[in-house]
């Protein structure tokens, strides 16, 4: 119970400071980091829904990212939304248009398991970016398509793209969180620890993966929508891009990925290092540095920094205290006599 | 001729075996019991070499194992049949059977050994040519057994050989491991069978939690009252 | 219609798709044995043909003599990517692989770029340049001697996999990993000279590749997607089902591209693999047995 309310502290502590940010904060190209950096803190904690809580690590929901953010630049067109306030108002349908896509091809991907799984997904991201360029009817192909312009600029111009940017990271923090400690959550951490078992027990496996890909999806999408918004503009090698698969399966991944707060955290450390390795590195070398540290991470803590910490102040706790032998993995399927 | 002084193994996080001390004699038929989870197959993954101890000494006679490689302890004779499959079963019996001479750099002792195997072990002979995997569980668990013969053994380590088999070739690998036993090789067998285990050893090792509970020829161990508690009145009480 | 076209599409399919057969069988035996999916494919063959690069442009040296210098250069490369990084996974290796190779793939792209910036380059032969006739068309030699090639070195490995000691024990290790140590095979060993095996293949594809198209250090998001494509197609693990499914998507990709459009065949690639998993989810052919006990 302590420890619950110590993370709740935690928790509204770090969004007041998130607030007051921009306010307190008034470069313009540190706010665009904190952008980037909110909307990745969204990504990596809706990846993690799939990849974290089922263990279906996904290489190719960055396909999502970019189906949001044609989407919401191609209904823009369409339906004539002018840049302003309201046209935030399109980051759920061009969700919603991404979650829709999203069904038939995490259906497909869902029949096979771990590994193949990571492999048809690689092939995803390939089969959209190429579908960006060659629809060129709808996406203008390697052109790429101009979205609406927001009436507002100057200084204030960052300002609306960060709050909507914490409120999207805040929902998909809140929806994973409710999902992590309600049923359904459970349930998808039994297809993580024993797939057959969860069937064996008459867990819907089949429609849980699915779910879980589809609001991956649905999210990710949202940030691909208000990055094409931010940008202004949306073609296919940077609305489809592979690094950014690799980013949020790495922040999870460094933050500890099944985890609620594991992603926030990598996501919190990866992206802001990541621009600052682009604009101070020349080209290739800030792929060396960012690989290279990537590399360290996963060799060195593979479980990730968050629980990684957690485990670490829990010994020294229960050290104090009983001694008492470390709590083991949490398995939902009990193990019975497991690895003896 | 084993002997584990306080011994300690775990995986990653907590230790499976806490303290261990126990010794197999030479020449005897030494079977470990206990309840799940109490880590007898660890004890033999030690050995092997699979696990390595966190604390405590493993010794072989006089020599400590502690550290060496698998290949290593192969080397000395210790071997191992473990409780899933062991067989490659894209490869044929007869190259299942010769892969178990692998350490062996002389190709014409490799031969003279298959040559002894085959022979020592007659249903082999019509199968050789056969994909291992084609083979029914027992008789894949009997060329298992029969492999480790392509190497001079001094110690066999088995892991619940009688797992998933029908009854029949169920007393088929004890009759053959007993006999095994009786031609001077000393063995230590994990076995979920309780009674069964007990009843062709020589001696017994009954662990509980990652220690030792109790040790003594078979029958003082069958004889034991708190054997029967500790399998909650299972079958033991009926070795009487 | 036009009878060339297919006739074009079908030799250029098979001719290259030997190259993709080279790179492809790297990649699902490193799988095989490893039971890592080695993500870094696509650089090291990049870096393979970046090396080949080097050797024909500074050395003026026949790219396919200079084989004989890259391919063991790429092995001792693999071994050595093998012992510092990914020998050192425990736990959850099939996951941890995608991201530990991926940063490696990372860092050597980036490298790379740092040695040869980012402007395409492409490997210089006289066979380029010439070309046979064939039906009604003309074939570069290149195409030829990168398939002649291809079928010598998957010929060499074929002997190796089954004709030798070394090629029985890797066999079983892939069969059987843990009993393969038990019987005193060295896997971590096993797992390095694979790993070496299958960057030497990268540097012999890399080459073909390098000779057939332009490259820079970015191609490798395009070649790894496509080759793991194969392989999942052949059936993960399984050496004659790539060599198959290489064959069989280059020569429908190709067909695609000569008598529809260029732009569209790349994704018939990824149809057909989206396709054959709705039909059959473990692949053309059977995956290795081990895995599905």
């Amino acid at each position: 119970m302590k420890r619950k309310r110590v993370q709740a502290a935690m928790m509204v502590a770090a969004v007041i400071v998130a607030a007051v940010f921009p306010l307190v904060v008034s470069n313009a190209a540190i706010d665009s980091v904190a952008i980037f950096t909110l909307m990745y803190v969204a990504m990596a904690s809706a990846w993690n829904i799939l990849g974290g809580f089922t263990g279906y690590v996904s290489l190719g929901h960055a396909s999502f990212f970019g189906v949001g953010a044609y989407a919401f630049t191609i209904l823009c067109h369409v339906w004539h939304v002018p840049g302003g306030w309201i046209t935030f108002a399109m980051l759920p349908v061009a969700g919603v248009v991404a979650a829709l896509i999203a069904i038939p091809f995490g259906w497909v991907a869902l029949r096979t398991r771990k590994h193949t799984f990571v492999v048809i997904t690689i092939a995803y991201l390939f089969i959209f970016q190429l579908l960006a360029y060659n629809l060129t009817g709808l996406t203008n192909g390697s052109a790429g398509l101009g979205s609406p312009i927001p009436s507002w600029t100057g200084s204030f111009f960052n300002i609306p793209f960060f709050y909507v940017a914490l409120a999207l990271a805040l929902i998909v923090i809140a929806v994973a969180a409710w999902i992590r400690s309600s049923r359904l959550g459970l349930h998808l951490l039994a297809i993580r620890d024993d797939e057959d078992r969860a069937l064996g027990l008459g867990i819907k496996t089949g429609r849980l993966k699915l779910s879980a890909f589809v609001i991956a999806a649905l999210f990710i999408a949202m940030a691909g929508a208000l990055y094409a918004y931010y940008i202004t503009y949306v073609y296919p090698p940077f609305a489809m891009n592979p690094l950014d698969d690799l980013a949020m399966a790495l922040m999870s991944f460094t933050g500890g990925v099944g985890t609620i707060a594991g992603p926030i955290i990598g996501a919190l450390l990866v992206e802001p290092s990541q621009q600052y390795f682009t604009v101070a590195f020349q080209s290739g070398l800030n792929l060396v540095t960012y690989g290279g540290l990537f590399l360290v991470v996963i060799l060195l803590i593979p479980r990730g920094l968050w629980p990684t910490l957690r485990d670490f102040v829990a010994s020294r706790q229960s050290r104090q205290r009983v001694p008492q032998a470390p709590a083991a993995e949490t398995s939902v399927l009990s193990s019975e006599g497991g690895g003896q | 001729m084993l002997t584990f002084q306080n011994v300690c193994v775990g995986y990653g996080g907590s230790d499976i075996l806490k303290g261990l001390s126990l010794t197999v004699e030479e020449g005897s038929l030494t079977c470990i019991v206990g309840p799940n989870g109490a880590g007898k197959s660890t004890v033999l993954r030690t050995v092997s070499g699979l696990l390595k101890p966190r604390k405590g000494t493993v010794l072989f006679g006089n020599t400590p194992l502690n550290g060496a490689t698998p290949r290593r302890i192969l080397e000395m004779g210790i071997l191992q049949v473990p409780q899933e499959r062991s067989l490659f079963p894209q490869l044929s019996v007869l190259e299942n059977i010769r892969l178990g001479g692998f350490i062996l750099k002389d190709r014409k002792l490799v031969d003279a050994r298959v040559e002894a195997v085959v022979e020592r072990f007659p249903f082999i002979k019509d199968r050789a040519r056969e994909l291992a995997g084609s083979l029914s569980g027992g008789q894949q668990k009997l060329v298992e057994f029969a492999r480790c013969f392509m190497l001079e053994p001094k110690l066999i380590l088995l892991d619940e050989p009688s797992m998933g088999l029908d009854p029949q070739t169920f007393r088929q690998v004890f009759e053959t491991v007993a006999e095994v036993h009786r031609e001077g090789c000393t063995v230590l067998m994990v076995e979920q069978n309780t009674k069964s285990g007990l009843q062709i050893a020589t001696h017994g090792i009954v662990m509980e939690s990652g220690t030792l509970r109790l040790s003594g020829t078979n029958v003082e161990v069958l004889q034991n009252p708190a054997i029967g508690q500790l399998f909650l009145g299972g079958t033991l009480s009926m070795a009487k | 219609m036009n009878v060339g076209l297919w006739e074009t599409g079908i030799v250029t399919g098979i001719l290259t798709g030997g190259v993709y057969a080279l790179m492809a069988s790297g990649l699902t035996l490193v799988f095989g044995v490893l039971e890592i999916i080695n993500v870094a494919q696509g650089s090291l063959i990049i870096a393979g043909a970046y090396l080949s690069y080097v050797l024909q442009r500074y050395l003026h040296m026949n790219i396919f003599i200079g084989l004989i210098l890259t391919m063991p250069f790429m092995f001792c490369v693999g071994y050595i990517i093998d012992r510092v990084f990914i020998r050192r996974m425990k736990v959850d290796r099939v996951m941890m692989s995608i991201l530990v190779t991926f940063g490696v793939a990372l860092v050597i792209e980036g490298l790379l770029t740092m040695i040869f910036s980012s402007g395409y380059v492409h490997l210089q032969s006289g066979a380029i340049n010439a070309s046979f006739p064939f039906g009604g068309m003309r074939v570069p030699y290149i195409y030829l001697y990168c398939f002649l090639m291809s079928l010598v070195i998957l010929a060499a490995l074929y002997v190796l996999l089954y004709r030798t000691a070394f090629g029985r024990a890797l066999r079983a290790t892939v069969q059987n990993r843990n009993a393969a140590q038990l019987i005193g095979i060295d896997v971590n060993r096993m797992s390095s000279i694979t790993y070496g095996i299958g960057a030497a293949l990268a540097a012999a594809g890399g080459m073909g590749y390098g000779a057939i198209s332009s490259f820079n250090g970015n191609s490798q998001y395009d070649l790894i997607s496509r080759v793991l494509v194969i392989i999942v197609l052949g059936g993960m693990g399984n050496v004659g089902g790539a060599l198959i499914a290489a064959l069989g998507m280059l020569v429908v990709e190709d067909v695609v591209a000569a008598v529809w459009s260029p732009s569209w065949s790349t994704l018939v690639f990824f149809i057909i693999l989206a396709a054959t998993l709705v039909i059959r989810p473990q692949g053309l052919f059977r995956a290795k047995e081990a895995r599905q006990q």
